[in-house]
């Protein structure tokens, strides 16, 4: 039994925020509260929720970028927290990211080939014509031209600017990719397009991809595992047919309903999900979901449900899903 | 096959001239740009062509032609020891932009240096930042006299005041574009790709804060002139021996009624000067402007 | 038997500075309590033309064309005129609701201002004119809510501010810009069921903008679709989805991922879409047609109808085939 390739355990950031008024007491928001999940070779572990919920800090956290508040992130095996410094940045070169805004994502002073290459000088690789080479191999991968390795970033479209990203984020080889957003900001055809080249891209070379969005449709379609996060905390994780055919989580059966029709013959008088996504600063107590549920006991104002397995293969945070799900058509 | 595309790609020597001819197309077309270059230009040209103008020594007195007008024969006049005044503002330009140069060019690097570290790591700004309040809390020109008194007069000190103040305004303003640079996606996947914070920084986000360190070092040439004007007018800059346009509008102060062109003719270089190089750092500012940078 | 149409939208044409035309020969119709969608991606020109509806392009933009509102023309019609109809008859709602609405005045000091610009009533009546909105709108403790700032509402609320200050002079037709793509999924379901629930109570006809083609399913009666600035396709909301006409219909369709649906791969319309200003000859879509034949490069096909109640702009629409022997 090989040990996953990324393994997430009760990870968590609290931001301290500050007030002008230094009288008031000091605010947490919690934006990730006690995430955990594995991620194995060749998988596809999609994030999904809306805002505030954290997804994005998570995968900023699994990275890095950010330093968490508490728990473990283990890559390889190797605690990222503990591992020397040298031997961290070394590592990046396996792991790697794929942004949602494709103007900010790449610099734009420099060119293509040098953006594309980037993460390979950033480990002391030096310019050669080998590299050129390679940065034109990788432009063709993502289906652009080698003509396009001398020109700037605002030449291209949006959609271009994404699989120039795509093409920076595969050039050191990495093993793990979290794909932040990293359609959502396209057109609905290029969109498909891009999700295609990400997903070829997978089968041809092995990488696994953490897919955080907000559009439940898109991510099914990537994903093989789904996590769904609210408010900084996974309500329920399982793989994507069975999220899909029996959610077990209230929210997880709330967002799926709010998902706009695939036809109109599918309209249907569904119970919508009331209230406002409370936020991040102030989160209920006990669950956070409790406010807005329609199941809710006075246990779930007070105690925090553990995100436990309540179906084979199927974990949900909550108190009553097996009941739920027993006496839900 | 893929050798053909290779030989069709252009190398990056022709590509960065290119971009050279092109920026350098854009700044003539400004003509803020292009007036405070004439002007600052010509300046620095005649001070180069010193030698080739004038061989006259500045501190040759004469006093048999003293208080000449100007004339023929003296272009600029003379002073009240009969010493040639067009030679003694040229070389006094010399001492005045080299004083500018060097003052910007500590501005250059440490202004940089201490702007960067205050705008890339949290911990260090708060100090940096306090510190830096402290100096620009005081007047400018009073601190470079309060320095210059300290250290006695002489034209490195001149150079160390203006610097201390000047460069805590410059960081702040490379410590700003830093702070925006910082949390873009673009850095954010360099530091994912493994780079190290001197190559971030470098290679990445400074190459985006030049405009306005390009500006405010253009502006602080100017500051620079002016208040090392001041110090010398005071005393507190170069000796007496070797002119300076404040030297110059010193000693022609008291003449101000007989002999009017001992200052006028220096302030009028000073004027000169600062107002080109103000032009020169407006129409800067105006070309190096990211929202213009789009259309390149 | 349909009843004559409230918006009445002929060969709108709209171009900036001479050389880009964001809008070519558009031609649709509103009926009276319908809520009809205009589809399209970026650069469809989808957006123009509810400016040009709305009368909200820059100066900049040379309209032609006709735009009949209860049987008057829009464009032509004198300024003052048009002030007073836009507000009463015609709502509107946008994208950011946090850009729509001003910063440092009450939500109350808001709706109340739009209630009195075209009635006149006391300030009392007004004030409780907007209670009575904010509630219909469903927005929880109404009273209250009219005291807050902008900044203290979610956006889902403020977008609901936004619809009760459209309907504050019970219009007849709402135009609405992409009013859900900035909110969440839930609170998007919300929105779109109360669109829904306002067309029921009041009658509002309804022009939503959009590039979602979800959000259609769940609320359109008609469709129109959009591509590089001319209408492609036009159809009821059933016939969009059952029997597509024009092939860059098919090509959304196909694009979009379903939940419900289990695809290994999405079937994509290959390139991207062209420049306004760089358009290719002929047919727009041809560049991109899996069906282009050689006749489709020589001149662009006309809005015709393909099928009963379907439009079409495309020469191989299968309706036009089904129906020729």
């Amino acid at each position: 039994m090989t040990s996953p390739l990324l393994s997430v355990d009760g990870l968590s950031k609290h931001f301290p925020v500050e007030s002008s008024d230094w009288l008031a007491s000091k605010q947490t928001l919690r934006a990730v509260d006690g995430v955990s999940f594995t991620l194995g070779s060749r998988e596809t572990l999609g994030l999904v929720g809306e805002s505030g919920c954290g997804k994005s800090t998570t995968g900023r956290l699994i990275l890095r970028l950010i330093e968490p508040t508490a728990g473990t992130v283990r890559f390889d095996g190797q605690d990222l927290a503990t591992i020397p410094k040298e031997d961290l940045r070394r590592l990046r070169r396996s792991m790697q990211i794929i942004f949602q805004d494709p103007q900010a994502s790449l610099n734009p002073r420099h060119r293509v080939e040098d953006l594309i290459l980037e993460p390979l000088y950033a480990q002391g690789e030096a310019p050669s014509a080998e590299l050129t080479r390679y940065a034109g191999d990788l432009l063709e991968k993502v289906g652009l031209s080698r003509r396009h390795l001398s020109r700037f970033p605002h030449e291209f479209s949006g959609g271009q600017r994404q699989r120039i990203g795509i093409a920076r984020a595969i050039a050191p080889k990495p093993r793990l990719i979290i794909c932040d957003e990293a359609v959502s900001a396209l057109d609905v055809s290029v969109q498909a397009q891009v999700i295609n080249l990400l997903q070829d891209l997978q089968d041809e070379l092995g990488m696994s991809y953490l897919f955080i969005g907000h559009d439940l449709a898109v991510v099914r379609h990537v994903a093989d595992t789904m996590a769904v996060m609210y408010l900084g905390r996974i309500v329920e994780m399982a793989p994507k047919d069975a999220l899909y055919r029996q959610p077990m989580h209230p929210y997880t059966q709330a967002l799926l309903g709010s998902v706009p029709v695939s036809h109109p013959s599918r309209r249907r008088d569904r119970k919508r999900l009331e209230g406002e996504i409370p936020s991040p600063l102030n989160p209920p107590s006990g669950c956070h979901f409790h406010p807005r549920c329609r199941f809710a006991q006075s246990v779930c104002k007070l105690e925090a449900p553990a995100l436990r397995t309540v179906a084979p293969g199927q974990q949900a945070a909550c108190h009553f899903a097996e009941q739920i799900a027993a006496a839900t058509p | 096959m893929s050798d053909l595309t290779h030989a069709a790609q252009p190398s990056r020597l022709s590509l960065a001239l290119a971009s050279i001819r092109h920026w350098l197309r854009r700044l003539a077309a400004n003509r803020s740009f292009l007036l405070g270059a004439i002007l600052f230009g010509s300046i620095c040209v005649l001070t180069l062509l010193t030698p080739l103008i004038t061989s006259v020594d500045p501190n040759a007195l004469s006093v048999r032609n003293r208080f000449k007008p100007p004339s023929d024969q003296y272009l600029l006049g003379t002073d009240n020891l009969g010493r040639d005044m067009l030679s003694r503002v040229l070389n006094g330009a010399r001492l005045s932009l080299s004083i500018g140069f060097a003052v910007v060019a500590l501005n250059a690097v440490f202004g940089v240096f201490l702007g960067a570290i205050a705008g890339y790591y949290r911990r260090l700004d708060d100090l940096l930042m306090r510190l830096a309040d402290a100096l620009m809390a005081f007047p400018a020109v009073l601190l470079a006299i309060g320095i210059a008194a300290a250290l006695g007069p002489s034209a490195a000190t001149a150079i160390i005041a203006l610097a201390v103040v000047y460069i805590p305004r410059t960081a702040r303003v490379v410590r700003a574009s830093i702070m925006v640079a910082r949390e873009l996606d673009y850095v954010q996947a360099a530091r994912a790709a493994g780079a190290r914070d001197g190559r971030i920084l470098w290679h990445h986000i400074l190459p985006n804060c030049l405009a306005p360190l390009i500006v405010q070092l253009s502006f602080v040439f100017a500051y620079a002139v002016l208040s090392e004007a001041v110090l010398s007018f005071l005393g507190l800059s170069a000796p007496p021996t070797q002119p300076s346009w404040g030297v110059l509008i010193a000693e022609g102060r008291t003449y101000m009624r007989e002999a009017a062109w001992l200052t006028v003719i220096p302030g009028i270089a000073i004027a000169v000067t600062v107002l080109g190089l103000n032009l020169l750092g407006d129409g800067l500012r105006d070309v190096l402007d990211p929202r213009m940078k789009v259309e390149q | 038997m349909t009843a004559a149409p409230l918006l009445s939208v002929r060969d709108l044409t709209v171009s900036f500075g001479g050389r880009v035309t964001a809008v070519r020969d558009a031609s649709f119709d509103v009926r009276p309590g319908e809520l009809l969608g205009v589809v399209g991606e970026s650069g469809s020109g989808k957006s123009i033309t509810a400016l040009a509806v709305m009368g909200l392009l820059p100066p900049t933009a040379s309209v032609t064309g006709s735009i009949l509102f209860d049987g008057q023309d829009l464009l032509v019609m004198p300024r003052s005129r048009l002030r007073k109809l836009r507000g009463r008859e015609i709502g509107m709602i946008f994208q950011e609701p946090m850009t729509s609405l001003n910063p440092v005045f009450t939500i109350g000091d808001q709706i109340t201002e739009a209630i009195l610009v075209h009635e006149r009533m006391s300030r009392k009546a007004a004030w409780d004119r907007a209670t009575e909105l904010l509630e219909k709108v469903g927005i929880p403790a109404p009273r209250r809510r009219l005291q807050d700032y902008p900044h203290q509402l979610s956006g889902g609320m403020r977008q609901r501010v936004m619809i009760a200050i459209a309907l504050s002079s019970s219009p007849k037709l709402l135009i609405a810009d992409e009013p859900t793509t900035a909110l969440d999924v839930t609170i998007q379901a919300q929105l779109l069921d109360l669109l829904n629930q306002l067309r029921e109570d009041f009658g509002t006809a309804i022009l939503l903008i959009t590039h979602n083609m979800g959000v259609m399913a769940e609320v359109a009666d008609r469709v129109v679709v959009m591509y590089a600035s001319r209408i492609v396709e036009q159809s009821g909301i059933f016939d969009l989805f059952d029997r597509p006409q024009h092939p860059y219909t098919e090509g959304l369709l196909g694009s979009t991922p379903e939940l419900d649906v289990d695809a290994a791969r999405l079937r994509t319309i290959v390139g991207t879409m062209p420049n306004p200003s760089e358009l290719p000859p002929g047919c727009l879509f041809a560049p991109r047609c899996p069906k282009v034949v050689d006749a489709c490069l020589a001149a662009q096909p006309a809005l015709v109808p393909v099928a009963p109640d379907q439009r079409a702009a495309c020469i191989l629409a299968p309706g036009l085939i089904e129906s020729t022997p």
